[in-house]
């Protein structure tokens, strides 16, 4: 890093600009987020006197293959959440970048954008419907005279957790559009004309322009969808609860069910402490991506 | 620039099956919705009789009126601040100066790790003893807090793809610090601030364990909740479910395809001037 | 500095935090819940005071709700009741901190009874149960008995049911004719031998909506079949010692998989919901539909005269049939209450036979004796199943609600895995075991 002296004022102006976000933040996040990790250290029914436990929450989380299995599965859910639509909103966005007719590419952005309108619960609702054994991906299925690849694809221990992964993926999808798509309008369009010049072709221009252009936005969506995926929620309540079994069991839905239903508000703090830390290991790295100040 | 032929009937072919992925579970919602009410649909079908009038039913059902008020009040209160706030932050990380910048970064971050549902719990205590339990203000103010470490981090990145050279321009010009966010930063960042608006209203039209477990009242409650009006203990009304989902997201599409024509001409226009 | 050591930095300051919190605070809970209660000796007495008397419940039952309030504002005129009712899929999350809250409803479902007594919640309706001389059957109230550190089975009533929640099994007695079958099965030998029938003719034996944990119904069934009705009501009512992981419960569980390896339940049973499950039945997809009394009117509706309802029967025709049943609605006063006369005049109302009228009529079995008679012909076979079970008194609770927790980690992912074949029956039972001893204390 640069050693500059930086004036006091500077430093207390920056601090006033932070400091309501930071208030906000710090009094309904952050508090709750210590007041959780006192709770894991207890068990604790949410509403009578808790009984002190030490860390004998963290050992079950550790020993309990229902527990640290929900979570390995959130970790197979980043190729669907996170890995699949960057790559596709990338190779999409450029598309779209080319589309020279405005009402056209308008129209294709709503449409993308659609999937963030609609609740996560609805999403939820509508997938578990399509994927049904009468479903739309049935139905279309034996239509291309493919009826020998369908599945009943939540009821399936082989194919649910991926079925659940292609809601996310459909769910992520326009969100990585939109984001890397803001980040290509903002890259000097004088860059490719100079590239143009040089003979720059397509794929060239791709690669030495688009993409580390990009680097911030990239580096967003990774950061969201990976912790998107580490802690979904509303998606696999709503189509599979979990199962069949608990093949698609996640932490966010275990933590919910541990909280709400099983009334285990310690055990339950325990295992979102632990998920935070595993997606802060994760994603903390990748912050090196979103800030060019590292450079 | 420079594409072939066979480059671009690939990228609209892609395009399209992308849009047909996009589009197919809103026409499985469209199909279930308009199917005749109390039946239990399965596919998508659209060759018997259309029933356009289940959307009155659900709204009359799900008593919609008194859940779109307190939802539009809570909008009211949520996204504004959390676009002024998230703006400052943001411009504060990308182009000022904060001790321990990276500290406070990460702690942002914190935030977005956690799963929400964990919070609750503490968020309850905590409104509970601040004495504004089932008011408004304590949706409000939670949600602000909640959209807090997404937003901050979405307005720093896109300040950071702002020109350099533009502000220190302006610095040169002895503009201050305030000034040159006002006047030069954030213009630029129209675009930015525009699509962060709509997600944080998604957000926080979409929210609905927080509602429950805050406020005891169910009109105060917000028009994610209207759609567990269909869903029972034992069944579940699929045709006025849909109807009732189509009728939530309407708002917001309309809101969305508003902003949309604002957004792209903002985005033109930002990229001329850089 | 690096990012990754300024995680690792910013980690251990948010863990030493929460340790220093942790050491310099008590422990959570148990200090929001008592608001300033003047206390009122136990009266039939309301006075003529105007009273507004709040309610709490599921919304699955407001208009059964609307119309009780309606019958008990016009006895008691200086009484308003103000209702609340949660979504249905929450209102059991919420249940237990509604009650608990400062300003908890006047009266209220109690969603669960053993942390509501433990936590001094809710208060003891034995003064009022004399004062009203409350005579409801013994097998509908054990349920809702505790004694004063929450274990249910035996001790003071602390909650009141309104009316009857009661497994059974629908069919359709169109496709049944088709298939040459007249009468309802009576036993489990003849119900085995009419899915046969049916899957022979190419019909869905049984439809069966897993992925709600549907199957546990007639698994019940069978089990009370094969070990008797107090092992199962003890494992449900937490006595120590006992067990799911038995002979009886075994061979039940080996049955279902039998069952689901002959083809004789829905194909996509893991992934049928139940709604789904009744829109098929209703359509006369199926001969079988293993279910409960909240199907009723639904039921009636879809199938008309075609629809029956038949208790779960013995596995010999000797052998007297069986079914779940608790209350649609068990009502009970939270101690925060401010009109706890008036909340004991309202459960007393729910009992009498104006109100019992109303819950036939909205499609609950009444749980007091009478000659209940509804024009749902379906609901009056329940009626008549119901009055036969009571006699032989063979009715247990659900296994679903032996813990809080048991339905949607216990009951649902474990009958997925025995019906796909994933798990044997002996790993099947020590699972919902392994659930329920992790949730009893």
């Amino acid at each position: 890093m640069k050693q500059r002296r930086v004036r006091p004022r500077l430093l207390m102006v920056s601090l006033l600009f932070l400091l309501p976000a930071f208030l906000f933040y710090a009094v309904f996040v952050l508090w709750p987020i210590i007041q959780t990790m006192w709770y894991s250290l207890y068990d604790w029914n949410g509403i009578d006197v808790a009984t002190w436990v030490g860390l004998g929450n963290y050992v079950q989380i550790f020993t309990d293959s229902n527990l640290y299995g929900s979570i390995l599965h959130s970790f197979f859910l980043i190729i669907f959440f996170s890995i699949m639509p960057i790559i596709v909103g990338l190779i999409v966005a450029v598309l779209i970048k080319d589309i020279k007719l405005k009402s056209v590419s308008s129209f294709v952005q709503v449409c993308l954008f659609l999937p963030r309108v609609i609740p996560g619960a609805a999403a939820g609702v509508a997938w578990t419907w399509m994927l049904a054994d009468h479903g739309a991906i049935n139905q279309i299925l034996r239509s291309l005279g493919l009826g020998q690849f369908t599945h009943v694809w939540l009821g399936e221990q082989s194919v649910a957790l991926g079925a659940v992964g292609i809601i996310g993926f459909w769910l992520q999808l326009g969100f990585c559009i939109v984001l890397l798509l803001s980040g290509i309008g903002g890259i000097d369009a004088s860059l490719y004309e100079a590239a143009s010049l040089d003979g720059a072709g397509w794929w060239r221009q791709l690669f030495a322009i688009t993409l580390p252009g990009l680097r911030g936005q990239i580096g967003v969506c990774l950061t969201l969808t990976i912790v998107s995926a580490l802690a979904s929620f509303d998606i696999v309540y709503m189509s599979t609860q979990g199962g069949p079994g608990t093949s698609t069991m996640v932490p966010g839905v275990q933590v919910y069910r541990l909280a709400f239903t099983q009334q285990s508000v310690g055990l339950a703090s325990a295992l979102a402490v632990t998920l935070m830390v595993l997606v802060l290991l994760v994603v903390g790295p990748l912050q090196s991506l979103v800030n060019k100040k590292e450079d | 620039m420079q594409q072939s032929r066979t480059t671009r009937y690939i990228g609209y072919g892609v395009l399209f099956l992308t849009i047909a992925f996009t589009i197919l579970p809103f026409l499985s919602m469209l199909s279930a919705a308009l199917q005749p009410q109390g039946s239990t649909p399965e596919g998508i079908d659209f060759s018997g009789q259309l029933h356009w009038e289940n959307f009155i039913a659900a709204w009359n059902v799900a008593n919609i009126t008194p859940l779109l008020r307190s939802s539009v009040i809570l909008v009211i209160g949520v996204v504004p601040a959390v676009i002024i706030f998230s703006a400052l932050a943001g411009y504060a990380f990308a182009s000022l100066r904060i001790p321990f910048a990276s500290v406070f970064y990460l702690l942002f971050l914190v935030g977005l790790t956690i799963p929400f549902e964990t919070l609750v719990t503490p968020l309850y205590y905590e409104i509970s003893a601040m004495g504004i339990l089932n008011t408004r203000l304590a949706l409000i103010l939670p949600m602000i807090g909640l959209n807090m470490p997404f937003a901050v981090m979405w307005m720093r990145s896109s300040f950071e793809q702002m020109p350099r050279d533009l502000i220190e321009a302006a610095e040169i010009d002895g503009a201050g610090h305030f000034r040159t966010f006002m006047h030069v930063e954030l213009p630029l960042a129209l675009p930015a601030l525009s699509s962060l608006g709509i997600l944080t209203f998604l957000a926080t039209w979409n929210q609905f364990l927080l509602a429950v477990v805050l406020i005891n009242d169910p009109d105060k409650r917000t028009m994610a909740g209207a759609l567990q009006a269909f869903v029972g203990q034992y069944q579940t009304d699929v045709v006025l479910l849909n109807a009732g989902a189509l009728l939530i997201m309407a708002p917001t599409l309309v809101l969305f395809i508003f902003l949309q024509r604002y957004f792209i001409r903002a985005m033109l226009a930002g990229s001329v001037k850089g | 500095m690096t990012i990754s050591r300024i995680s690792k930095v910013a980690i251990s300051a948010l863990s030493a935090l929460a340790f220093i919190g942790s050491v310099a605070a008590c422990a959570p809970g148990g200090t929001a819940s008592s608001s300033n209660v003047k206390s009122e000796a136990a009266s039939k007495d309301l006075g003529s005071e105007k009273i507004t008397l709040t309610l709490w419940n599921g919304a699955g039952l407001k208009s059964f709700d609307e119309d009780l309030i309606k019958a008990f504002e016009a006895k008691y005129p200086n009484i308003t009741v103000k209702g609340t009712w949660d979504p249905d899929n929450v209102s059991a999350q919420n249940g237990p901190r509604v009650i608990s809250s400062a300003d908890s409803p006047d009266v209220a479902a109690i969603t669960d009874i053993t942390s509501a007594v433990r936590g001094k919640h809710v208060i003891s309706l034995e003064e009022y149960a004399k004062l009203y001389g409350w005579d409801i059957p013994e097998s509908q109230t054990v349920y809702y008995r505790a004694s004063s550190d929450g274990k249910v089975g035996a001790g003071d009533l602390y909650a009141v049911p309104d009316a009857v929640s009661m497994t059974g099994m629908y069919w359709n007695t169109k496709v049944a004719a088709q298939l040459g079958i007249t009468e309802a099965p009576k036993s489990v030998e003849e119900l085995e031998a009419d899915m046969k029938l049916a899957k022979d003719a190419g019909i869905t034996p049984m439809i069966m909506p897993a992925k709600e944990g549907g199957t546990s119904f007639i698994y019940q069934a069978l089990w009370t079949n094969n070990s008797g009705k107090d092992v199962i009501n003890n494992w449900i009512l937490q006595k120590s010692g006992s067990s799911i992981d038995e002979n009886g419960a075994v061979k039940a569980a080996e049955k279902i998989q039998e069952w689901a390896k002959a083809g004789y339940f829905s194909s996509d049973a893991v992934a049928l919901d139940g709604t789904t499950a009744l829109g098929r039945f209703n359509k006369g997809e199926g001969l079988f539909f293993p279910s409960g009394s909240w199907f009723s009117s639904s039921i009636n509706e879809g199938l008309g005269a075609d629809a029956g309802f038949f208790a779960y029967p013995g596995n010999t025709t000797d052998q007297a049939g069986s079914a779940a049943s608790n209350a649609v609605t068990p009502y009970g006063i939270p101690a925060n209450s401010k009109h706890k006369n008036a909340a004991a005049a309202f459960i007393d109302f729910t009992l009498s036979d104006e109100a019992q009228q109303l819950a036939v009529k909205h499609g609950y079995p009444a749980i007091m004796e009478g000659a209940w008679k509804s024009d749902n012909p379906v609901l009056n076979q329940i009626l008549e199943a119901e009055s036969g079970l009571v006699k032989a008194n063979n009715t247990t609770n659900y296994i679903n609600n032996a813990t809080a927790a048991m339905q949607a980690s216990g009951i649902i992912p474990n009958f997925q895995t025995l019906i796909d074949g994933s798990q044997a029956p002996a790993q099947f039972v020590q699972a919902i075991q392994k659930q329920w001893d992790s949730e009893v204390k």
